[in-house]
């Protein structure tokens, strides 16, 4: 009898216990999962909660998933910060029941605002929320800044896309202002001038849903030349956990996802422009872009930092980086992020 | 309010629920028909395998299947140091009922059940092939900790999230008989499995599942 009230009792602890406030006091390794207008998305927390500092990033895409960013400078956040990998509506580990027409940027901003709330409820109102938006996820975290910024300390976007309507042009002309460069530099001659042929032909044709995707295609294979030639950061060092991969989502669930969304959202890429809102930002922002990005061009960055209303306000160039300056030069990413950071808690 | 919770949930999934009778029934339905040929014990069987969801999530199912129809081949060859030597091959329809249960390393946990029609054939050596199609399933997700925002921006952490989805599914599998006293084959199938819906559109999965027939009538004896 004995027995069982001490079992009851200390059952009872453990379940009040657990209604209190998490403890930060530890290394954080917590998977919880907002639900929110017809989805479940998990968001994937690591790493130091000490300080209640935490990162929340959003990937690329659109499709992309949280933990693919636990990797490179961004894993190595991890030490000093709780960094928060959120799988977005329809990407990832995401499920729910809801239309295409439903999977729009700004619910999608909604629902980063309600990972927020649930944050806040399960660590602390006191929590210091950074918000890191890289690719596709640039746009999305512009669009959670437009709808509430007041629930963070700083913003950052990494090679993002404020304004795709005009990406199209701005990355005709910065394709062909790599390859001239490159060709004077004698590096894979053969390679640019075939992309100089193919930028030609797509810029005759114009913008399509065909020709973007082409585009964007050609950019990610422009950075395997580049590195090669060793203007691109060679990301050795990165150590790579490969359960991230194989263990911890399961793979034709995330891989169906990811061409399903990204076909969901496929309008963005000839209708979004935020640049005459940029200026409504004003929380301290940080502006980071991969000089050889041939995915989201160098200029655009530039028009982004122009264009944001913060006073506080600082522009990183990656001069070794492409389109994912996390990877190309992981180092210089991770310390400038915590400068930012430690300089706007 | 406990109860209130259970039976909110199982009313959001009562159309799932009616795909599960809808199941269930036409397995009976074979059954009764089957009895009025006779129902034989012999044609009934049982397995339980280990279950993994893209091969590594584990979880286990247990099942039941029944022959439907058999067709018996015999061959008869004179072999020249052996004499005659008889040769059986099997074709088979059987239909089967399942219940699972997996566990995806972080995200949820997941509780199915399911029927399958099945075509079998087994070789004069006891090699089994099959190839099957489940057209009714369902698959819950129960996610780990959830927490809900209402549409008027309410939060509560939600009590047993779960999320149903209809599951049609592949089988492919291959296996053998084997001689023990109440182990009649081993088999190994792969499920193609369908989701639907899943968010916008439709999702699948892979599943690995390795595992063992045995004959109720054998622990009899």
């Amino acid at each position: 009898m004995k027995k069982i009230t001490s079992i009851i009792s200390l059952a009872l602890v453990l379940l009040f216990s657990s209604c209190e406030k998490d403890d930060l006091s530890s290394t954080l390794s917590d998977v919880l999962y907002i639900k929110h207008k017809g989805a479940e998305m998990p968001a994937y927390i690591y790493g130091n909660g000490k300080e209640k500092i935490f990162l929340i990033i959003l990937n690329g895409g659109p499709g992309g998933k949280g933990l693919e960013y636990r990797i490179g400078g961004v894993k190595d956040l991890e030490e000093n910060y709780a960094v928060v990998y959120f799988d977005q509506r329809g990407s990832g580990m995401s499920t729910g029941n809801y239309s295409k027409s439903e999977i729009t940027p700004a619910l999608m901003a909604e629902d980063v605002l309600a990972l927020v709330k649930v944050l806040k409820y399960k660590y602390g109102n006191d929590l210091k929320l950074f918000l890191l938006g890289h690719s596709w996820g640039g746009l999305l975290g512009t669009k959670v800044m437009l709808t509430d910024q007041s629930q963070f300390k700083g913003w950052i976007e990494v090679d993002g896309g404020h304004n795709l309507k005009h990406l199209y042009n701005d990355l005709i002309v910065r394709f062909n202002e790599v390859a001239d460069g490159q060709i004077s530099e004698n590096h894979s001659i053969g390679y640019w001038n075939e992309v100089k042929e193919k930028i030609k032909n797509l810029g005759d044709e114009g913008c399509s849903d065909e020709n973007a995707s082409e585009l964007n295609q050609l950019g990610f294979d422009s950075e395997i030349y580049l590195r090669k030639d060793d203007v691109l950061g060679k990301q050795s060092g990165i150590s790579i956990d490969i359960t991230n991969y194989f263990y911890e989502e399961s793979l034709l669930i995330t891989a169906i996802s990811s061409v399903v969304v990204n076909n969901n959202l496929s309008y963005i890429w000839t209708e979004i422009d935020y640049t005459q809102e940029l200026n409504t930002i004003t929380i301290p922002s940080m502006v980071m872009w991969g000089k050889y990005d041939l995915v989201i061009p160098y200029n655009q960055g530039e028009d982004a930092y122009n264009h944001l209303g913060s006073s506080k306000k600082t522009w990183v160039s990656f001069e070794e980086s492409g389109h994912s300056p996390m990877m190309d030069e992981y180092e210089k990413f991770t310390n400038e992020v915590i400068k930012f950071i430690e300089a706007n808690i | 309010m406990f109860a209130k919770q259970i039976l909110k949930f199982i009313y959001m999934k009562k159309f799932l629920v009616l795909i599960m009778l809808f199941g269930f029934t036409n397995i009976f339905a074979q059954t009764d028909s089957l009895k009025s040929k006779g129902f034989q014990w012999k044609n009934l069987d049982f397995n339980a395998s280990y279950y993994g969801e893209t091969g590594w999530y584990p979880g286990i199912k247990v099942g039941a299947e029944y022959i439907i129809f058999e067709k018996q081949k015999e061959k008869v060859k004179t072999k020249r140091k052996k004499g005659e030597v008889k040769k059986i091959k099997k074709n088979q329809f059987i239909i089967t009922g399942n219940l699972g249960y997996y566990w995806q390393a972080h995200n949820y946990s997941s509780a199915f059940i399911n029927s399958a029609v099945l075509y079998r054939h087994t070789g004069n050596k006891g090699f089994q092939y099959n190839f099957g199609i489940s057209p009714l399933g369902i698959n819950t997700f129960f996610f780990n900790e959830t927490y809900k925002i209402s549409d008027d921006d309410e939060l509560t952490k939600a009590f047993l999230s779960a999320r149903a989805f209809y599951e049609p599914s592949l089988i492919m599998g291959l296996g053998h008989t084997m001689k023990k006293k109440r182990l009649k084959a081993w088999f190994l199938n792969m499920h193609i499995i369908g989701l639907i819906p899943y968010n916008s559109a439709v999702n699948a999965l892979l599943a690995l599942e390795f595992g063992f027939r045995f004959d109720i009538n054998r622990f009899n004896k």
